[in-house]
């Protein structure tokens, strides 16, 4: 049967079946544990990748992600009939039988057995996508750690690497150890749930009355504080076998049966009961945290070099959500004998959606993806400058409208930011992966001292211990960090050397948490930087993510609207409007209040989502 | 916590390959329905759903969102900050005072009692304290609003906990919101599956109206004991139904046995024909072959049936066939049906509250009488069960007469009581008659009812049409509602209504029907607000300056179809099946609209594909304003099209766009068992057939979108500046 136009008299139509696009399009899907994701790979290239938290505002979202689905497409210019395959980041079955035996312990608690058996009623992931987004064609299930190594190891720009993967837990392995070389992954060691080092991590997250699976770069920010002088009890959670082997002492960790994930024995081990959330912090739980981050990277150290002797390369390539440990990793590179190290940007279960579509390409054609380092994470949805202006145009906002005038706006937010002004930044598309990195950021004049609690105060409410992140032009980032190579993703610390008070940005022991800036990548950014730098002689900006505490980072022009509206931020530059807080009319309180509704599953805190 | 064997780990593997099929994990969801595998947590479905309802309206400490609290010695009820999102569904009262030397009457309900589209300025409970004040002297008197918008059989907690505020008599105004939940409770499944095997959908309604009546009889039994036991009199009001001016959105019938939906298509298309033909007997003949297929599942036949009966002047046979219109969704959790009192719960209530010796206010016999026989309608209702100021002080009326009674022994005819009645301000009656005319449109119905209740608001004052005007703005903005100007105006006005209703329960949709009623009433007042609104929605949404996407919220619902909407619903109060993220059409034709301009040529792209087997082929046929564009060949992989369309097809302002989809293979009783492993599964079953599935829908301007907004523009508004 073929198409047919029904002319009318003097009415002329035309009617086109739409071939297959000719690319190949690869639809990466992480889901169902935390951060659910979705990535478009188009004839290998990364061309779309965005967290659902971002649309369903329900921060870490762990639900089939049907709108960063759909942005995928819209994004790709394609329809759900280009699709050629779907890649899912981990093996259900797999994960299943994880689960399973977690259900044997004999003296499990009726609850945790009962959703062990809620999982065998489950339907399968395969079965949810093909009916929550109608996609019938093949779906590509790849290996959890696997995933988290290609979304290194594919988008690092080496021929070969050595690759090591560490987590919590997605299907049985916690950590791999292996290596790329061309188009070929391959593993040869694993540490298998329940021996991990993300739990080992957690579980102090936990201890110290942070949210476990969240809370863990708190506790790296805290470790600067303490002294580690809780190093040999610590030790004594986790025992260092041979090769890449470590086990944990599950009589400190509760994750198994209980809803914690350590024991009385570990508060019993380290003297104390274990911190209520948001209680005073005190010098032992800064001591605590200082050592658990010791014997972290006394252990990242050791297995690192363990699989250097095994796979001698220059190149190491690091994901899963350990690997977004920056001190660690930057341990490994100072102390450990790889030469060159990448961290994919979202080397969380979010970016193992990459690594599960990257694995489909190549099991589709044969060939690696695009050969080249990842060198920008602005793969999610933009704004339009004049629907953003239309909207503050048909509201009673009070807005300069600098369309058409990049130049000025630019003047005028240095201008702001050397007065001291808090910005509000949305720009261009929004950045994949957990770092605002001028897309969607806050930013400050790094000098003032004052501003790390100004900034918590007005919108962050966050713990004052935790320093703020700096941008710094690329090409003068040598001149005040100890860094000789670009650092686009925030995934690396160094020490602070410029001549300038940087103490907002600095953290206790004197180190920073940097993002170099170039105008290649984010030119207009970097515009910013320059023009603050010319007026200062400072090329660096605080930058934090656009967010409230608890919320996702902001993703449209509304968003960014509704935040600053219930922040307390000074100014916000929306794509090409401005607008201060006393442009901001009465009703948007409301409207704030009215958030869309929340759409996702919340993800728990109190231990990991191990089911 | 030792860990479990290493050794294990194989055989958990082995078992996770043999359970990660589909049928594995129904037959696991089935022995543990069947109690033949232990929930080790010895867990209940229903009673954690109902645990986490009834703690917000009531406990030994609580009642409803007022905690107890000791001041000074005395017991005080205070309204609970931390409930404080709950607030908005209760009445504006901060506190509750230790019962004094006033009679104390309590009145419980849903939304009805409430007084909705009144309240707060206006509710039953003014009027009943007004009215028994009448009676027993100034101050002499109170009456505690405990109504909460929305609840449902929670009803019986907060009854019983409403003991703890010492009433001298109860009234309940409730059973709108009573319908089966779903989830439903686990013992329930094997039941309902049973039943579907047995005969069908018709068995799934059987079961639930059983099912309603068991647990309405246990609720009114409960709270009538409860307050038997402490003499505390109760007025139980027998709620009633729109029955003459609401209308259920017409779709079509679920799966039927042996694939009879074909048959029952066919057979509406010509009872169709024979109303538009004036052929009523001819009508009734082929609605009641409906009626014998469907087994009043469906209320398309039930309201032809109605129309027909109602043109031979047969009043009863109308009346009995609204009624069964108004019932047919029983059963039926998939669709978003308004509230309504259900038979099977007005006979509930009238029979179990006078087993214990209550008065019981009977509705639909008291508007049967007030209305000298004629069915309920607009004059009585806002909307589907709501009331109008009449409506109101009927009912209370005769609630206050049934009170008297009781607690004074005085028997006073309840007409004497409406003389005196207290009435709302005409600028309220206008902003009460505006809201109902939004929410009937939202409703889904028709461009008469709506007309009427926005004639209704201009009539009653003049004011409204600075609300309509500027309502029409705020609901035609790209702009999020309350981040425009429209909306900022309509807040200057202070009106708590408008505040509460309209500003808070809105979705910016393209309202067709809505607006233009809107408009059209505003010509009584010789005010032109057609042309505002037209340049208006030119300005934001033609598809001259912008690609539209049909399938948004905004465009799909100007479609009218309530099941296909679902899927994009910017809400979740309303149960809605979520499990596909695309468009499912429920009928032989799928509507939208979209803004357009003469001599603007447009594209389509089109991505769909039709349900069943791959075998199953069949032209789709697109429209545009009554003209068919194309025929499509359509198999149940997904095909994308690209239709270009010349301008001198496209009208200025609204565009209807039909997709036509072929007769399916309608599976009949192979389709049960997706309801069944749905049920098991916990999961909203899909009753109904697929006719065809949409994943892309756009229109735009081939010659592209203008994309710049001038820098200097004259921004057109109908609100003006």
């Amino acid at each position: 049967m073929s198409a047919k136009r029904t002319d009318q008299p003097n009415v002329q139509i035309k009617v086109n079946r739409r071939g297959k696009k000719e690319q190949v399009n690869i639809i990466g899907v992480s889901a169902g544990y935390h951060d659910s994701a979705c990535c478009l790979l188009q004839d290998g290239v990364l061309v779309a990748a965005v967290q659902e938290e971002r649309f369903s505002r329900m921060k870490n979202d762990k639900s089939f992600p049907r709108n960063a689905f759909r942005y995928c497409l819209e994004a790709g210019g394609i329809t759900i009939g280009d699709v050629d395959c779907l890649a899912y980041y981990e093996d259900p079955t797999l994960k299943l039988g994880r689960q399973i035996w977690m259900g044997t312990i004999s003296e499990l608690p009726a609850d945790r057995r009962s959703a062990i058996l809620d999982r065998l009623v489950t339907p399968q992931p395969q079965a949810i996508m093909s009916q929550l987004f109608g996609y019938t064609g093949p779906i590509e299930i790849v290996d959890h750690h696997f995933s988290h190594a290609a979304s290194s190891y594919f988008f690092s720009g080496f021929d070969e690497a050595a690759i090591l993967t560490v987590d919590g837990v997605g299907d049985w392995p916690s950590t791999t150890y292996g290596s790329g070389q061309g188009t070929q992954i391959s593993r040869f060691e694993q540490v298998d749930f329940p021996d991990s080092l993300g739990f080992f991590y957690s579980a102090i997250t936990g201890y110290l009355g942070f949210e476990v699976n969240e809370g863990e770069y708190k506790v790296m920010g805290l470790a600067p504080y303490g002294e580690p002088i809780y190093v040999p009890e610590l030790r004594k959670l986790v025992e260092i076998t041979s090769e890449g082997q470590y086990r944990l002492n599950m009589k400190y960790f509760g994750f198994l049966a209980e809803e914690s994930m350590y024991t009385e024995e570990l508060c019993k081990l380290l003297g104390r009961p274990p911190r209520k959330p948001e209680s005073d912090l005190q010098q032992f739980h800064m001591d605590v945290a200082r050592s658990v981050q010791v014997v972290l990277e006394e252990i990242m150290l050791e297995k690192t070099r363990y699989l250097h002797s095994k796979v001698p390369s220059e190149n190491l390539c690091m994901a899963g959500g350990v690997a977004l440990n920056v001190v660690a990793n930057s341990r490994c590179l100072r102390d450990g004998r790889f030469k060159r190290l990448f961290v994919q940007p979202a080397a969380g279960d979010a970016g193992g959606s990459v690594g599960a579509a990257a694995m489909a390409h190549v099991r589709l054609t044969g060939e690696r993806p695009a050969h080249k380092q990842l060198d920008n994470v602005y793969l999610g949805p933009a704004n339009s400058s004049d629907e953003t202006y239309h909207i503050l145009k048909t509201s009673s906002a009070k807005f300069q409208d600098y369309r058409g005038r990049e130049d000025e706006l630019i003047a005028y937010v240095a201008g702001q930011l050397v007065e001291g002004k808090v910005i509000g930044w949305l720009h261009g598309r929004m950045e994949f992966g957990p770092r605002s990195l001028g897309a969607r950021s806050i930013l400050a004049d790094a000098r003032r001292p004052e501003m790390r609690d100004r900034i918590n105060a007005l919108v962050k409410m966050r713990e004052s211990f935790r320093p703020f992140a700096p941008a710094v032009l690329e090409h003068k980032a040598a001149e005040h960090f100890d860094i000789d190579h670009k650092s686009p993703f925030m995934l690396e610390t160094c020490q602070v050397i410029s001549p300038i008070d940087l103490s907002s940005i600095t953290h206790i022991d004197g180190s920073a948490r940097i993002q170099t800036v170039g105008p290649d990548a984010n030119p207009r950014f970097a515009k910013l930087l320059e023009e603050f730098d010319r007026r200062t002689g400072c090329p660096i900006l605080l930058n934090t993510s656009f967010n409230l505490r608890g919320e996702p980072i902001v993703c449209t022009a509304v968003d960014a609207m509704m935040t600053f509206v219930r922040s307390k931020i000074d100014v916000l530059v929306v794509e090409d409007c401005v607008l201060d807080r006393s442009g901001i009319p009465a009703l948007w309180d409301l409207q704030a209040e009215m958030a869309p509704e929340k759409m996702g599953e919340a993800v728990g805190h109190l231990i990991y989502t191990l089911l | 916590m030792e860990r479990p064997s290493e050794s294990l780990k194989s055989f958990a593997n082995h078992v996770a390959r043999l359970a990660a099929s589909e049928s594995a994990a129904q037959l696991t969801s089935l022995l543990r329905l069947a109690g033949l595998v232990d929930d080790p947590s010895g867990r209940s479905n229903s009673e954690g759903a109902q645990r986490g309802a009834t703690d917000v309206v009531g406990s030994p400490d609580r009642v409803g969102i007022w905690e107890k609290k000791q001041e000074d010695g005395q017991t005080v009820f205070v309204r609970s900050r931390e409930v404080m999102k709950d607030w908005n569904y209760w009445a504006n009262l901060g506190r509750i005072e230790l019962k004094g030397a006033k009679k104390r009457v309590l009145l419980i309900g849903e939304s009805v009692a409430r007084g909705y589209l009144y309240d707060p300025i206006y509710t039953p409970a003014m009027v009943l304290e007004k009215m028994l004040e009448s009676r027993f002297g100034p101050g002499q008197v109170e009456v505690i609003d405990l109504a909460r918008t929305n609840i449902g059989l929670e009803v019986r907690e907060l009854a019983i906990s409403a003991l703890q505020l010492e009433p001298d008599a109860l009234v309940m105004f409730s059973g709108n919101n009573w319908r089966a939940g779903y989830p439903l409770d686990p013992r329930h499944v094997p039941v309902i599956d049973t039943a579907l095997r047995e005969k069908g959908i018709a068995g799934v309604k059987q079961f639930a109206d059983e099912s309603l009546g068991e647990e309405v009889r246990s609720v009114v039994r409960d709270i009538s004991t409860a307050y038997a036991d402490r003499k505390i009199p109760i007025v139980w009001i027998v709620p009633e139904f729109n029955l003459m001016d609401w209308r259920e959105p017409l779709i079509s019938a679920p799966h039927l046995p042996d694939g009879a939906n074909r048959t029952w298509l066919e057979l509406w298309e010509r009872a169709r024909m024979a109303l538009e033909n004036g052929s009523f007997p001819h009508a009734k003949d082929l609605a009641q072959k409906m009626l014998d297929l469907d087994a009043g599942l469906c209320v398309v036949p039930l309201y032809i049936l109605a129309e027909c009966s109602r043109h031979a002047g047969d009043r009863e046979a109308t009346r009995r066939y609204l009624e069964l219109a108004r019932d047919s969704s029983v059963w039926d959790p998939s669709i978003s049906a308004s509230a309504r009192p259900l038979a099977v719960s007005q006979r509930s209530i009238r029979e179990e509250a006078r087993k214990t010796n209550h008065e019981v206010v009977d509705m639909p016999e008291i508007l049967k009488e007030y209305l000298k026989g004629e069915i309920p309608d607009r004059r009585l209702f806002l909307d589907y069960c709501h009331h109008t100021t009449e409506g109101i002080q009927i009912s209370m009326a005769a609630t206050a007469a049934a009170i008297l009674r009781r607690l004074k022994g005085e028997d006073v005819p309840w007409r004497s009581l409406v003389k005196d009645a207290l009435a709302p301000s005409r600028e309220v009656e206008a902003e009460a008659a505006f809201l109902s005319a939004v929410h009937s449109a939202h409703w889904w119905q028709s461009y008469d009812v709506v007309l009427h209740h926005c004639r209704q608001a201009v009539r009653f004052s003049r004011h409204i049409t600075q609300v309509m005007k500027f309502f029409v703005d705020l609901q035609t903005r790209r702009t999020p509602m309350l981040m425009c100007q429209a909306a900022e105006r309509i807040s200057e006005l202070k009106s708590p209504l408008l505040q509460h209703y309209l500003l808070r329960y809105n979705h910016q949709q393209l309202d067709v029907v809505l607006l233009d009623a809107i408009a059209n009433a505003m010509k009584e007042l010789d005010i032109d607000a057609e042309k505002d609104l037209q340049r208006l929605r030119q300005e934001e949404h033609s598809v001259r300056n912008r690609d539209i996407d049909l399938l948004e919220y905004y465009f799909n619902s100007a479609g009218l179809q309530p099941q296909e909407v679902m899927w994009v619903l910017p809400r979740q109060d309303r149960i809605t099946r979520k499990a596909a993220d695309y468009y499912r059409a429920y009928g032989l034709d799928s509507k939208f609209m979209f803004i357009g301009e003469r001599d603007c040529p447009l594209q389509f792209t089109f991505t769909c594909r039709l349900p069943g087997h791959a075998a199953f082929q069949g032209a789709v046929t697109i429209h545009l304003n009554d003209k068919q564009l194309a025929e499509l060949p359509a198999a149940s992989s997904w095909s994308t099209w690209d239709i270009t369309v010349p301008g001198n097809v496209v009208q200025d302002g609204c565009n209807k766009v039909v997709v036509r989809w072929p007769m399916p293979e309608f599976p009949g009783q192979h389709a049960y068992a997706g309801i069944q492993n749905d049920l098991i599964m916990g999961n909203i079953p899909e009753f109904y057939c697929i006719f065809g599935e949409i994943h892309t829908f756009t229109v735009a301007n081939p010659a592209g979108t203008k994309t710049t907004v001038p820098l200097e523009q004259h921004e057109l508004s109908a609100i003006g500046k």
